[in-house]
Order: structure tokens, then sequence, then C-alpha cells
């Protein structure tokens, strides 16, 4: 009975697996209701939101946050990330901080948007804003667990990393980034919104702008976006096995593979990797938790990850803190 | 109408414990297939299944080169129903080197019809569609064909497994050397009516997205990092 019970999950779970490419596949293929599957970032739909921007002022850098793999969609992120997101928009306040882009579908379609199993994916949520630690919000970091390696895959990258973009650039638009005059573009990526910010920035080097890249506790595969990305601070805690796997998980970010893009872009020295400390990548002392104390320190952990991360735009000119 | 569902059934019911056995390298399976020529239509539905499944386990080319919804699925059936050609042009080159290479003579029609069990593990090719680990598992598929393949040629000409190695090594070669030679205007006319049926020519690779992208946008150039 158990036996036949854990054939049926691994089946569920490999055919699921088989399903992930195919919302951005089959988007680009023109299957769905959207049109926006051209080979551009500014569609329809940036075109809109660009006429939709309620805040014309400009800022002197823009702040992408893409959300780990609990988000179920760009308005409805895990609680325990805000403070840091609004933490981040106080202590920079030459930046504007945009947190409403989903980064796990191609058309910012949230779970609980317009599509199949909406009402289920309702349903989880409903469950986790009472019990954030609930067993089925095990499902949401699943399925968007696939969709981090859909980015990752040479094979669905392309299609999957467009859509990101043409959906950042939208959000850039929205919150009066003006294409005329590129100001330099932060991606914030935490987890999976790791990977999935340095396969957008292959599309998003298009605005001509600088792009940035921090990287909190994030997946990262060798994708070819590091040759368009400016910096990359990567922020990790030593007990963070997921990031941890990434040297492993990727053959292109082996010693080995001396042309691949990850190698290319650390020997251009591009990246920045910041030991945190001993944060874990869920759970207690993780990169978002402002409650429990930092050992010999007087900060949280998430006070701590807030400050480096200031740190590091200000290390590389582009932030001006408001202290 | 009950009596065609009944048949449907025991065909279904008969077509999973075949792909099982198959899939468990089972000696009997093979040996019972061989003396059966009512078998023909399992392994039939076994290629079939292979072609379908294998070639969506690959659709990535098709999305990617913008086929319709329509023909993406006739695609799938058409790849279903060349995997049957396929498997019969394989089993009669097996057959050939076979009665050429070892003692027993066997009919042509039994090499054929064993040698379409070997396709069995190719029933999940559509989980080569598994992001990250889909290829390996493509791999893994491929490695269990040719297991199955040299069990098969094992039992059917009565040898050992080193020959049957040799066997099945030169049955690949010659199949290498004819798609090159006299097998071209196959190769061609498969290739045509994948065309056909497409309407693509399916030479859009996901590389090209980020090219083409890259090309209408002008000049774009990596970036050099922030740091000296």
């Amino acid at each position: 009975m158990i036996i036949t019970l854990l054939i049926g999950v691994l089946a569920f779970v490999f055919v699921a697996a088989a399903m992930a490419p195919m919302e951005s596949l089959s988007w680009w293929a023109g299957w769905g209701p959207s049109t926006t599957h051209q080979a551009s970032l500014t569609t329809a739909d940036a075109a809109a939101a660009e006429a939709q921007a309620e805040v014309k002022v400009e800022a002197d850098l823009y702040i992408v946050y893409l959300s780990g793999i609990g988000a179920i969609s760009g308005v409805s992120i895990p609680e325990e990330e805000l403070p840091l997101v609004d933490g981040l928009a106080a202590r920079v306040p030459n930046a504007k901080v945009i947190h409403d882009v989903f980064p796990y579908s191609v058309t910012n379609n949230g779970l609980t948007g317009q599509r199949g199993f909406a009402a289920i994916w309702r349903w989880i949520e409903k469950l986790r804003f009472k019990n954030p630690n609930t067993l089925l919000g095990f499902i949401i970091n699943a399925r968007n667990t696939f969709q981090v390696f859909v980015s990752a895959d040479k094979r669905y990258g392309p299609v999957y990393n467009l859509g990101v973009a043409q959906e950042i650039a939208a959000g850039l638009l929205r919150h009066g980034y003006r294409l005329e005059n590129p100001k330099p573009i932060i991606l914030l990526g935490w987890s999976g919104g790791g990977q999935i910010s340095i396969g957008a920035a292959a599309y998003l080097a298009a605005l001509r702008a600088p792009i940035y890249i921090v990287s909190l506790g994030g997946l990262l595969s060798d994708d070819v976006g590091l040759d368009y990305v400016t910096h990359l601070g990567h922020f990790y805690g030593d007990k963070d096995v997921v990031q941890g796997m990434g040297p492993y998980l990727f053959p292109g970010r082996w010693p080995s593979a001396l042309t691949s893009p990850w190698n290319r872009a650390k020997a251009a020295g591009k990246f920045t990797f910041i030991d945190l400390g001993p944060y874990m990548h869920n759970g207690k002392g993780n990169y978002f938790d402002f409650k429990t104390i930092l050992p010999n320190d007087t900060r949280s952990y998430g006070e701590k990850t807030l400050e480096m991360i200031v740190t590091f735009l200000v290390d590389e000119k582009l932030a001006k803190t408001g202290e | 109408m009950g009596d065609l569902f009944r048949v449907i059934v025991v065909y279904l019911e008969a077509l999973v414990v075949v792909i099982g056995a198959a899939l468990r390298l089972d000696p009997t399976v093979y040996e019972v297939v061989a003396v059966n020529p009512m078998a023909d239509w399992i392994v039939v539905g076994i290629a079939f299944l292979a072609g379908v499944s294998t070639l969506l386990g690959q659709s990535f080319i098709l999305f990617v080169n913008r086929v319709r919804r329509g023909r993406f699925f006739a695609s799938l059936i058409v790849n279903g129903l060349l995997f049957i050609v396929q498997f019969v042009i394989w089993g009669l080159v097996i057959a050939f080197i076979g009665n050429f290479l070892f003692p027993v003579a066997v009919d042509m029609s039994v090499v054929v019809r064993v040698v379409g069990l070997s396709m069995a593990p190719l029933v999940f090719g559509f989980l080569i569609l598994i992001p990250h680990i889909g290829p390996y598992i493509g791999n893994l598929l491929n490695v269990w064909v040719l297991l199955i393949l040299i069990v098969v040629v094992e039992v059917v000409f009565a040898t050992d497994f080193v020959s049957a190695v040799i066997g099945v090594g030169a049955g690949w070669l010659v199949t290498l050397v004819m798609a090159q030679t006299v097998g071209r205007p196959i190769v061609a006319l498969r290739d045509f009516i994948m065309r056909k049926v497409t309407g693509s020519s399916l030479k859009v690779t996901p590389l090209d997205i980020l090219l083409d992208f890259q090309a209408k946008q002008g000049d774009i150039k990596p970036a050099h990092g922030s740091k000296p």
C-alpha cells in the first residue's frame, strides 16, 4: 500500500515536472490568449504600462524584487519578505523598489490569476495565511522550483527569460522608468529569483542600462545572461544548502567549463560573494528573519541582510543612503 | 459496442503487461512475442506510443518554431506512425545481420516483432521534457533500449551476450551507413512528411530566439563589469 502510494506520488511529481515548461512554450507558440510573445521588450503591454505609470518622478536606480519560490503572485509575496523590501525602499531613498513582478510566469499571471486550478492555489494561499508553515505550501514551492529549472534549461530558458524580461520591463515602465534615460537596474533575486534575474538580464540589456544582480541565497546557473550583467553580488549563508547546490547542479559552473558564461563572468571580476554568516535558507535564522538576533551581534538576521545589501549598493556607487 | 470496448481494454492491459516485462528485460516475454503472431499489434502499439512520447519529450523544437496546436498533435501521431516504420526497418537490419552472423536461422517477421519490444523504454520519452534532468533521462532510456535489444538478439538467435553486442553494434553501423547512402530518400521522405505536418522547416533553435532578439534591438554588447 505504502509502496503504491510512493510510486503514485513519484509519478505525479515526474509528470508535473514534465509539464512545467508547457506554460512558457505554449505562450511563445501563440497558443494562449496573450499576444505578447514577440521578440521585443517594448510590447503592447509595456507601452500600456508606461502610459499608466502613476509615478512620473524618476529615481536614480530601479530595484526590481523577484521573490523566491514561495511567491504565489506579484501582489502576494510571502509576508515575511516585506520588511526587507520596505526597509530597502526606506534606506535607499534615491531608488524605486518594485515588487509587483511575479517571476514564475511569463505573463506575470500569478497562480491565483486567470488560469486553470486557480481555485486550488487560492485555497492553498488561504491556508498559508492561517499557517505559513502548512505542508500544502510546499506545492507552491515545488511548482515554482520547476520554473526556476525551466529558466536555467538551455532548451526553454531563451523563451522563459524573454517573457519574464518583458514583465520586468513593463514593471519598470509602470513605476516611472524612462526608456530614453536608462537608469541602473538592480534585480534583487531571492532564491529561485536569483536564477531568473540572470536569465532575464540577456534581454534587459536592450534597455541600454547597467544591470546589477543582487542574489539573496540565489540558486544560480551558468546562464548566458551573465554576459550582460555589470556586477553580481551573491549573498549567502553558511548553512544555506539550497544556494550551495548551484556549483554542483550546473556543469557550466564547474572549473573545467573554462569558456562557460559563469567562468567568463568570474574571470571578468563580475562576482562578489558575501558570506553573511550562519544563515539558513528557510526557517529560523533565514535572510528575512527580523526577530532572531545573530550570534555575537546586536542585529537580527534580517537587519544584517538589509545592511549588507545597502552597503553593496553604496560600494557600487548606486545608492545614496538616507541615514 | 460492448465487445469493442472489451477488446480495447484487453489490448491495453496486454500492452501494459508486455511493456513492463520488456522493461524488466524478462526473456520470457521475448519468447512469447517471438512465437505468437498475434503479438504484432502489441509491438505496433509499443512503437506508436514510443514515437508519440519521444516527440512529446523533444517538443520544445515544435513550440520554438511556433507550430500550431492542431499541427502539433498531428505531428505527434505521425511520429508514432514513423516509429512503426522505423522499428520494421531496424528489425529487418537486425534479422539480416543475425542470420548472417549466427548459426541459427530465424524468420525475419519473428525478429522484427521482437525487436519492436526494444522500443518499450521510449514510451517514457515524454520525461525528456523535464527541465534540467530531461536530457539525462533521454540518454538513460536509449541505454535501456540498447540493453533490451542485446537481450532480444541473445534470446532469439540463441547466442551469448558478447556475440549479441557485436550483432547489435553491426546493425547500428549498417543503419548508419544506410541513412547516409541508400536510405537517404527514406530520410528525406520522413523529413518531408514532418515539414508538411508541422507546417514548419523546424530550423529555429531556442538560442536563435535570443540572437534574433538581439539582432532586432541593434548593437547589444556584453557588459564589461564594474570592477577594474
